[in-house]
């Protein structure tokens, strides 16, 4: 709950990424806006494919167009507009003010480079510095993301390094250039629960120490709630609720994040069975006419299938896209 | 994936901290285990000191005439090899001319190597229009035997070193294009790419630094026999009397002793077992590489 009023360093408006199918045009992301301050952490959650990487990737141009077609109003980041700047600017800007680490760590590391040269290399590209300057920081920066013994592991290859270390790897890369805007996109996914821990820990401490904007990429719930300031839940490429994690988690708006925490593992109670949510993500090609999680909602009624909900106010600094959630600015509206 | 990398990923964290063990997928450690790469090393070794010598050792003029013509093989201590139908040293000539085979096997096929990795690195990597008129390319180079294309080219800009260097390069380019490019097209996507996209690399320096050293294996592999199968081509452009005059290679020994197969084989015959020998050691070495090199083969 950090740093809500101060100004954000990285401004989304009405991002929109479709790509290009034989069979039509998929709009992956739909006019998706959001923020993030200095120091804040943002988690965009949501089910597999509705289009959070689709979000993090698009943000600093790297899906290969065609077939992917990224507009919006703008991404404004640091006075410029990322959706408008050239390519060869925009690679001073990734991993040097904007850095990403990936899910799986193992094969996001070169396995014939070295460690250390691996940073060394992103230390070369964004910094001045050059040799033994750039080796010492690369020791320095696994020492920042607490690999024992930094000096001799930054010689060894990654297939030396265990899942949790080759993601602190990934992560010692990543803040080479101490970027003012970190993208994890599900960083503990690949990792077993106690690596995972360790790791949120590490990006929660990393973050209060320089000061990073963190935008964390999940569908974990767990992980999210003991992260992240603010919360972003997407549905079939469209935001459908934001809010911050406290009001989130005391009183989700949106019958879909309602049903995710129903979904989600409680060891309070213990049963044999999980809730799920009925069927599945529907298909980018036939989106519903009004609500897209409509067919799959419990207390969906006709209107809902008639017209796209818009995402109004939930008088508590948020949002919520839905017409059946009482909105506190309004009353009920249904 | 090694062995290794398995157990590292499934291993616990802690098993990392071990005291360093044998790295059985290491590469030298992998080379000493393969027998098929160790003799092929041990050959071809033996033909390259043998050129590199060769001028120590065998310090006449292989072209001189030094005795009687026609003296056959273990009859005379001074030339063990005999002598051809001018009276030259066989055994002078055979170390010589594998100096000359060498070097435009090795030669050319470093030449195609560049050609190969540079258009199929490009191609595989861009993609698009760029990748359309480079395969289109490739295509018409493969459309031509090469060996009728090699005689074309050689005798187009008059036999020596140099053209025949060319020859051989120019029709065997496409072929390492090919499989660099497909391999590009494998690690193109890579997450340790894409990554290095993110971390703002420029094209340049991703081919260089992480599509290349990771593709280089199978061009290793094919590299090593392409030297092998240049040796051939110069042995057939000698052989067809496209060689360089004022050069002796094993071709062109072989060529000359065309003409007295029939009472005096021995002078085709050494030059031949020459070329088997150099080819077998290199086939050997391309061979026991690929099984270096590529981890899902357990050496016994």
């Amino acid at each position: 709950m950090t740093a809500h009023a101060s100004p954000a360093v990285l401004d989304v408006a009405d991002l929109t990424v479709r790509f290009r199918t034989p069979t039509g045009l998929l709009t992956a992301v739909d006019q998706l806006s959001f923020s993030v301050s200095a120091g804040e952490t943002l988690a965009i959650v949501g089910e597999s494919g509705c289009g959070k990487s689709v979000t993090a990737m698009a943000l600093l141009r790297l899906l290969r167009s065609p077939p992917a077609e990224i507009g919006g109003r703008h991404v404004l980041f640091e006075g410029q507009d990322l959706l408008r700047l050239r390519e060869r600017a925009l690679r001073n800007i990734r991993g040097n003010r904007i850095a990403m680490i990936f899910q799986d760590p193992l094969s996001a590391l070169n396995p014939v480079l070295t460690v250390g040269d691996q940073i060394i290399e992103t230390l070369k590209r964004h910094t001045g510095l050059r040799g033994a300057a750039a080796h010492r920081r690369a020791v320095e920066l696994l020492d920042l993301v607490r690999i024992p013994e930094p000096a001799r592991r930054a010689s060894d290859y990654p297939h030396r390094f265990s899942g949790g270390m080759r993601q602190r790897a990934m992560i010692a890369i990543a803040l080479a250039a101490s970027p003012a805007v970190l993208i994890a996109d599900e960083p503990t996914t690949a990792l077993d629960v106690t690596v995972q821990a360790q790791i949120l820990k590490l990006l929660n401490s990393l973050q209060r120490e320089l000061g990073m904007a963190l935008i964390l990429i999940s569908h974990d719930l767990g992980v999210v709630a003991e992260t992240a300031d603010r919360v972003l839940v997407m549905y079939a490429g469209r935001k459908v609720e934001e809010r911050s994690v406290l009001d989130l988690f005391a009183g989700p708006l949106h019958p879909y994040t309602r049903a995710l925490m129903r979904a989600r593992p409680r060891p309070e109670e213990l049963r044999e069975f999980l809730d799920e949510i009925p069927g599945i993500v529907p298909s980018l090609a036939d989106l519903p006419p009004g609500c897209a999680f409509a067919p799959r909602c419990s207390v969906a009624y006709e209107a809902c299938s008639a017209t796209r909900p818009a995402l109004l106010p939930s008088g508590d600094g948020g949002a919520v896209a839905c017409i059946r959630a009482p909105l506190a600015a309004g009353g009920v509206v249904a | 994936m090694t062995f290794e990398t398995l157990s590292a990923r499934f291993a616990p964290a802690r098993a990392v901290r071990r005291p360093r063990r044998v790295r059985t997928s290491s590469f030298s450690y992998r080379f000493w285990r393969s027998r098929t790469a160790l003799i092929g090393t041990a050959g071809l070794l033996l033909v390259v000191l043998g050129a590199i010598f060769a001028g120590r050792i065998f310090e006449a003029d292989p072209l001189d005439m030094v005795a009687r013509p026609f003296i056959w093989p273990f009859t005379d201590a001074a030339h063990p090899l005999g002598t051809d139908m001018l009276g030259r040293d066989i055994l002078t000539g055979l170390v010589h001319a594998g100096r000359v085979s060498l070097a435009v096997g090795f030669s050319a096929a470093a030449l195609a190597v560049m050609l190969g990795v540079v258009f199929g690195a490009v191609s595989g990597y861009f993609g698009g229009w760029a990748d359309q008129i480079l395969t289109r390319v490739t295509e018409v180079f493969q459309t031509m035997p090469p060996l009728v294309f090699a005689v074309v080219v050689v005798a187009i800009l008059t036999p020596s070193v140099g053209s025949i260097v060319l020859g051989i390069a120019v029709t065997s380019w496409p072929q390492i294009a090919r499989l660099v490019r497909a391999e590009t097209l494998r690690l193109r996507d890579a997450e340790y790419v894409q990554a290095a996209r993110v971390m703002g690399m420029g094209h340049t320096r991703i081919i260089l630094t992480h599509i290349l050293p990771n593709a280089i294996s199978p061009v290793v592999v094919a590299g090593s026999i392409l030297v092998a199968s240049a040796i051939l081509t110069e042995a057939a452009l000698s052989f067809l009397g496209l060689g360089d005059p004022n050069l002796i290679s094993w071709g062109s020994m072989i060529g000359a002793g065309r003409e007295v197969l029939r009472t005096a084989w021995y002078m085709t015959a050494l030059p031949g077992l020459a070329i088997s020998f150099t080819v077998m050691a290199l086939n050997l070495l391309g061979n026991g590489l690929n099984d270096v090199l590529n981890p899902r083969v357990s050496l016994s």
